[in-house]
């Protein structure tokens, strides 16, 4: 699949907006939070996943009509997004006004909020784990490895330990992920055979091109990453997301600053795990073009 | 509305014989000219006249090369690429606008191009390849059946027929209702094994295709194989002469 | 979308005409809306294609609204192949070709050079050069299909394609020789579709395995050029088997008549003869001479007779000892042919079951040429269609002939289940004009140029014995060059052999590229000055196309012409008609929409041109036009009286065919009839139409002949053999000594089969390279077509697995291609399915930079590529240092597919394909994307 830089930014952005969030609101139900962190941290989510939501949008073709990706929660999962994210950001600005105008929180609320932002990136990696069509995705693994992104990334700057601990589970599913990716297409009955209504075992190939240049669908579908080069991205996308950050909670605990640079280097460390999330997947249309 | 309805009364679609298809590019070329002519319609294409040339088309023509495992030849067949009008389509269900639907009368599969905001994942959603994002207009393009061309009024009524079946010149593109067991297309189905595209992703596809025929490997000669008659000139010529006399 | 929008009011009105985007001429529904053409689609009624349309027909409107399109008369400012030209207006560039032709048909017509390429209205440009009196006229036959026409005519009195067609409603085995998407495309397409729906069995004989080639039910990858000697093994086959039609063969071939073997007085190889000239042959019964129409005779095929003259043998005693010969033998030949022996014995017992046991038999009376009454007609279910790959070979005259000799040894020809005469066909060759060639200053020639020659009589030579026509057709070179050689035209006007030019005139022909042989040295030909004069070599190029193709930059007058559907034209039954075996058909374009641009269609020029020059014919006495344009040409021109390019509509009433008056508003009934007119064979005609009295009595009341002209079949040519003897020619008729041994072996009066090459070049090069039209593409055309092009905008070159493998060739690697002319860098890329020897790329993909109105940047001119610089358009010096041209010996055919290569991977990291030309100016724009 393409790696369209406006979709691993969503991805990367809202996750990590809604991962906060969804730490913010579980402390504050546990009125373990200040106010005033309550608002700086929620504020923080509230920006980042509105930047991913923005960012979104610009992978839309006709912009226009984005309103109406809210109407069709009862099947998909993008609608269920759309919905989900706007819903959970109305909360917390409402969190947010609250405190401001009542100089108090709702512990509840914070349930709400923390559940509400896991179901948004949830609903989120909903969108890719429908997909029969690309089968390293279409797994329980993906949501698991999306909400504990989300998770991991949300509690760095609040809480070092449970961060910790976060991070090392989200490494394992990153992991976990590769691997069973990397075998994604073997284990299901998809071939160029089936593709082209024979049997599964077939030595079928493309001998001349349905047409000569790029189209949609292989602009779109059919991304070719060299396995070295792969290889490669996932030592720099391991050691950003996870090796650095856990390194430097060790070295420098509870200092907010160093915590910046964390956040920074997990991002980019998720980023290049996005990138390869989309570029590594592989879409069944590919059958087609070999 | 993108749930998916039961079509409880016709499966319209497509039947393709890869038997007889000869990958002449006339139906992914007539599909073009009908999708793109009129006021309404639009199939764009950029860079028209430069290098990377790219445009929206709903149908394309593969050509394939399979070693056949009980001949040991290699085969080359054509394959026809279009929306199978699934009766499951996922790409229906994906779609957050309700621009994808299909409709319960007869199956077809369309997008609203009013509603569609250009998202993409009906495209990421289909297994084959069936629709295409047009660059230009920033909807989503698909086979539509010839919607506008099997109910018109006005169209004589053997031309109420998708366009790519009216213009295929080999006749390797049938069109009719599945649903209905003496349909054209469900004998044929019937009779020659009719297949489904990747059956495994569980679409259900209304398109059928019959696959190419068994084709035989330069049989052993059944003359060749009787003790050969040494026939010499002046033999076969008394043979004629006395055949002659018989005619 | 989901708005029942009626599509036929968005739509406009429809306009019914004839498509012109490849040779095929299928009928067109245009959907026209303010002007302006919106949709193309096939016309049901139309007997072509029954509403079906290929890629290239449904994507005309980038044909009619190319980029590339003219728009004005251009006079070349720069230097030739430059591409710089001023535009100038019609007044003026009519004022220029005048002035260059008018001095010329005044005191040496000769001296203009005029061909037609992808002309589909022969009779007219054919008629207009004979009236201005240059011998020098052809269209671009000779580098396309001469042999199948030819052989067709000679053998058969008709030819695949045009002038017949495989009964798609009845065969039971139909074998195709080297056929791809040339020629007939929808037709074959609609019959294959057919075949499949009713389970026949076809056989497809060709060394690459594509289209038609893949669905066939067996596929025999042949190596390019030896398909004769695979027919002629199955003739042999047969014959042993004595699998063949002996009541047919006796009948209505000339296997009964008796050749001279044994000539004393030097008529050897001729045929017996009475004083009138008929044929004799010996009755079975009686064993006396007989005339061979004579009612009741029953010609005997062995019997041999002698006289004074000689001694006799029938053609079936020499076909006999010809082809029973062990050289024949599957065994002997398979290995040759790059097969297995079982796959020749296969495909012959195939042939003999069907034709044998499956045989058809239809209750209709009928009487043949003798007069006997008949109670059905016999049909033999195998049918035969080849093309391009028998005929781009130098050995494809003779091996069309071997595959005519296979269908009437079967007796398969114009029988049900067989193959059929399409009308005005059959026609033998010597109910055909014979070339006319003796020009005069100030005069027109003595007849219509191309024709077919009875003997060494006929050909084409100047009374100081130099050869009058600049292609040196009908000579001693190529006798039976039926359509001229196109591709020779340039060669000879550049080096001024057989005599110097004045004036190339030349229409709709890409000879600067993908239509000549040689392409680099064509250009160079093109440009090339005289030392002494400082002039070009070819002194002045006048060109009419309506794109701006690579030809055109190498022109100094433009006379842009109209696109297909801006244009009167006939499809005509005096030219290459249209039409199916059961009727007869002929067609019109007309203009549905007008040009919006300054542009003549080049029929009304050449009409203008005609009374600018007073040409005889176009002019009255008092030098007032004849006709005021091609469309008054079309009604009112009359070839015979009654005859004229329209069959149809005919009269005062408009209800007469064929014959009839000369009716004012035949255009405007065609266009109500759907722009065709076509007319049902009685049923009694239908079948054995060359002996069917009922076939040839309807045949001269629709005017295909004035007098009914039955033949048989020439298994045994005679003019062949009249070329090959001769000894007892007066000297000025005599060939020059180097041509004897080539005229012994190849002019050979019964079908023969030699290897194109010689082993030494084989072995130095050792790999054939041929190419293929896609189906999508016709010619250079496809890529001006936006959608076309995104379909096929690079070439590869597609190589065999052994090659691959022995190559060490992986995906994205580049080759050098190298044949005895030049080389070429080019991509690979791997196919299996073709013959292990073999390597091939689609034609005319590769683009020079600069033409078409397409970025200079374009895939079509950086990776893709053509194969034509390989090919060269003259062979090595033979032993006396001579050079013949790369053509068919017997009809000049350009052997485009004779090519041998060697092949070796290269690096090529620019990725641009090799070799590569100047950026072409050129005077249009680049093009834009459509808007709505």
């Amino acid at each position: 699949m393409h790696p369209a830089p406006s979709i691993i930014l969503f991805t990367v952005l809202s996750g990590f907006g809604f991962g906060l969030t969804s730490i913010v609101g579980l402390l504050q139900f546990l009125n373990q939070i200040s106010m005033v962190d309550i608002i700086i941290f929620s504020s923080m989510g509230l920006f980042f996943s509105t930047i991913g939501l923005i960012s979104s949008f610009f992978h839309l073709a006709n912009k226009k009509n984005a309103i109406k990706s809210m109407s069709q929660w009862q099947t998909s999962w993008l609608s269920r997004e759309a919905i989900s994210s706007i819903f959970c950001l109305s909360i917390v600005v409402g969190n947010i006004g609250w405190i401001f105008v009542q100089n108090m929180y709702i512990s509840e609320v914070g349930i709400i909020l923390f559940l509400l932002s896991l179901i948004t990136v949830f609903t989120t990696s909903m969108i890719y784990a429908q997909l029969k069509t690309v089968p390293s995705w279409n797994n329980m693994l993906t949501p698991t490895l999306f909400i504990f992104a989300a998770l991991a990334g949300g509690s760095i700057l609040i809480t070092d330990h449970a961060s910790l601990v976060l991070l090392l589970i989200f490494a394992v599913l990153q992991v976990l992920f590769w691997y069973i990716a990397d075998r994604s297409f073997i284990d299901i009955e998809t071939t160029v055979g089936t593709a082209l209504g024979f049997s599964k075992n077939e030595d079928i190939r493309a001998f001349d091109a349905a047409h000569t240049n790029r189209n949609y669908l292989l602009n779109e579908m059919v991304y070719k990453v060299a396995r070295k080069h792969a290889v490669k991205i996932r030592y720099i996308s391991f050691f950003a997301a996870f090796v650095l950050p856990m390194s430097l909670i060790l070295i420098f605990p509870g200092n907010f600053s160093v915590s910046v640079l964390i956040i920074a280097s997990h991002l980019v460390g998720i980023y290049f795990s996005r990138w390869l999330f989309f570029a590594e997947a592989k879409h069944s249309v590919s059958f087609y073009y070999q | 509305m993108t749930k998916l309805p039961k079509c409880e009364d016709k499966k319209l679609g497509l039947l393709i014989d890869l038997d007889t298809c000869v990958g002449c590019h006339g139906c992914v070329v007539s599909c073009k000219e009908w999708n793109s002519s009129g006021d309404e319609k639009q199939l764009s294409d950029t860079n028209s006249h430069q290098k990377d040339p790219v445009g929206t088309f709903l149908n394309r023509v593969h050509s394939y090369e399979r070693k056949n495992s009980s001949t040991n030849e290699t085969e080359s067949f054509y394959f026809p690429r279009s929306c199978l009008h699934c009766e499951d389509a996922p790409c229906v269900t994906v779609c957050p606008t309700g621009a994808s639907y299909k409709r319960e009368e007869d199956g077809i599969v369309l997008v609203n191009e009013d509603d569609c905001m250009g998202c993409g994942l009906c495209a990421w959603a289909c297994p084959y390849g069936a629709r295409e994002l047009d660059l230009v207009s920033g909807v989503m393009k698909k086979c539509t059946l010839c919607i506008d061309r099997i109910y018109s009024e006005e169209l004589p009524p053997e031309d109420r027929v998708p366009v790519c079946v009216k213009s295929c010149p080999t006749g390797a593109r049938a069109f009719g209702d599945f649903n209905d067991p003496n349909s054209d297309v469900s004998k044929k189905v019937k009779e020659r094994g009719g297949v489904d595209l990747m059956p495994e992703m569980q679409t259900k596809p209304v398109n059928k295709y019959l696959l190419p025929r068994i084709k035989s490997k330069s049989p052993v000669s059944s003359i060749g194989s009787v003790v050969e008659e040494e026939t010499e000139a002046t033999g076969l010529l008394g043979w004629v002469d006395r055949a002659l006399s018989k005619l | 979308m989901d708005k029942e929008v009626d599509p036929t009011e968005s739509l406009g009105k429809v306009s019914k005409t004839t498509c012109y985007m490849c040779a095929c001429r299928c009928g067109i529904d245009v959907h026209i809306k303010d002007n302006e053409v919106v949709h193309i689609e096939g016309n049901r009624d139309h007997p072509v294609n029954k509403g079906v349309l290929c890629a290239k027909g449904a994507s005309g409107i980038f044909q009619h609204k190319a980029a590339s399109r003219l728009k004005k008369p251009l006079r070349r400012v720069g230097k030739r192949g430059e591409g710089k030209f001023e535009e100038i207006s019609w007044d003026e560039a009519l004022k220029i070709a005048v002035d260059w032709l008018s001095p010329i048909r005044k005191k040496s017509p000769e001296k203009l050079v005029f061909y037609t390429g992808r002309d589909q209205s022969q009779s007219f440009t054919g008629w207009w050069a004979q009236k201005f009196g240059t011998p020098n006229y052809a269209a671009h036959g000779g580098f396309c299909s001469v042999n199948m026409a030819a052989a067709g005519i000679y053998t058969i009195g008709g030819s695949f394609w045009e002038f017949g067609s495989p009964d798609w409603d009845k065969t039971e085995l139909m074998l195709l020789f080297g056929v791809a998407e040339d020629h007939d495309s929808n037709p074959i397409k609609r019959g294959l579709g057919k075949l499949k729906n009713r389970g026949a069995k076809v056989i497809a004989i060709n060394p690459v395995r594509t289209g038609y080639n893949s669905v066939a039910d067996q596929w025999i990858g042949i190596r390019p050029g030896t398909d004769g000697l695979l027919v002629l093994s199955l003739v042999h086959t047969l014959l042993k088997r004595k699998k063949i039609d002996l009541d047919y063969l006796q009948s209505f071939t000339n296997s009964p008549f008796l050749v001279n073997v044994a000539s004393i007085n030097n008529s050897k190889g001729s045929l017996l003869r009475d004083k009138d000239g008929c044929p004799l042959v010996i009755d079975h019964f009686s064993g006396e001479l007989k005339k061979f129409s004579d009612k009741g005779v029953k010609p005997s095929l062995t019997k041999s007779y002698s006289n004074e003259d000689g001694s006799f043998k029938t053609v079936f005693t020499l076909l006999i000892e010809k082809y029973l010969d062990n050289s024949y033998s599957p065994k002997l030949v398979a290995p040759q042919c790059g097969l297995k022996e079982e796959q020749i014995l296969s495909l012959a017992d195939d042939i003999a079951t069907t034709a044998f046991n499956k045989s058809i038999y239809i209750d209709q009376s009928w009487v043949d040429f003798r007069g006997e009454k008949r109670s059905g007609f016999t049909g033999r279910p195998v049918s035969f269609h080849a093309m391009r790959g028998i005929s781009a070979h130098s050995n494809g005259f003779q091996t069309c002939r071997a595959i005519h000799l296979l269908q009437i040894l079967i007796g398969s020809v114009d029988v049900p289940g067989g193959f059929r005469y399409k009308p005005p066909y059959p026609k033998p060759f010597d109910a055909h004009p014979k070339p006319h060639f003796k020009f005069s200053p100030d005069s027109e020639l003595d007849g219509p140029h191309l024709g077919y020659i009875g003997g060494p009589e006929d050909l084409a030579y100047n009374e100081d014995g130099q050869p009058a026509r600049i292609d040196k057709g009908f000579t001693w070179e190529n006798p039976m060059s039926s359509h001229g050689l196109m591709h020779t035209v340039i060669t000879n006007c550049h080096s001024g052999d057989p005599y110097k030019i004045d004036t190339l005139f030349l229409y709709m022909a890409n000879m600067a590229w993908n239509s000549s042989m040689n392409t680099e040295e064509t250009m160079r030909k093109l440009t090339e000055r005289d030392v002494d004069t400082g002039e070009y070599k070819i002194p002045r190029i006048i060109y009419s196309d309506s794109y701006y193709s690579e030809t055109v930059a190498y022109s100094d007058l433009i006379l842009p012409d109209t696109t297909y559907l801006e244009r009167y034209d006939c499809i005509s039954l005096l030219d290459r008609p249209i039409g199916e075996p059961d009727q007869v058909s002929d067609a019109i374009r007309w203009p549905v929409v007008e040009p919006d641009r300054d542009v003549r269609s080049f029929q009304d020029v050449l009409l203008q041109l005609g009374v600018m020059l007073e040409l005889p014919g176009m002019v009255d006495n008092d030098k007032q036009p004849i006709y005021e344009d091609y469309a008054d040409y079309m009604q009112k021109h009359q070839r015979r009286p009654g005859i004229g390019p329209l069959a149809g509509f005919r009269g005062e009433t408009n209800t007469d065919c064929g014959r009839g008056d000369v009716s004012l508003n035949q255009i405007d009934k065609y266009i109500k009839n759907g722009g065709f007119w076509s007319e049902k064979i009685p049923e009694e005609a239908q079948y054995y139409k060359p002996w069917n009295k009922a076939y040839q009595k309807w045949a001269v009341e629709m005017g295909f002949y004035d007098k009914e002209e039955p033949f048989v079949f020439q298994i045994y040519l005679e003019p062949l053999a009249k070329l090959q003897n001769h000894s007892q020619l007066p000297d000025n008729l005599k060939p020059q000594e180097h041509l004897y041994k080539r005229i012994e072996e190849k002019m050979d009066p019964l079908p023969v089969w030699w290897s194109n090459h010689d082993p030494e070049k084989v072995e130095k090069y050792p790999i054939n390279a041929i190419t293929q039209r896609p189906a999508a593409m016709y010619h250079s055309w496809g890529s001006q077509n936006v959608w076309l092009r995104q379909i096929h905008g690079s070439n590869k070159l597609f190589v065999s697995e052994s090659i691959w493998k022995e190559k060490k060739f992986e995906d994205g690697d580049w080759a050098r291609l190298t044949s005895e002319n030049s080389s070429i860098v080019v991509p690979v890329a791997l196919m299996k399915g073709q013959n292990e020897n073999t390597v091939w790329t689609w034609n005319a993909i590769g683009k020079r930079k600069g033409s078409w109105a397409l970025d200079k940047n374009v895939e079509e001119a950086n990776e893709g590529f053509i194969i034509n610089h390989l090919i060269s358009d003259l062979l090595p010096k033979n032993k006396s240092g001579y050079r013949y041209s790369n053509s068919d010996p017997i009809t000049g055919q350009a052997a485009w597919y004779d090519l041998l290569v060697n092949i070796e991977k290269v690096d090529n990291p620019s990725k641009v394909s090799l070799p590569q030309f100047p950026v072409l100016s050129s005077p249009v724009n680049v093009g834009v994307d459509r808007k709505k």
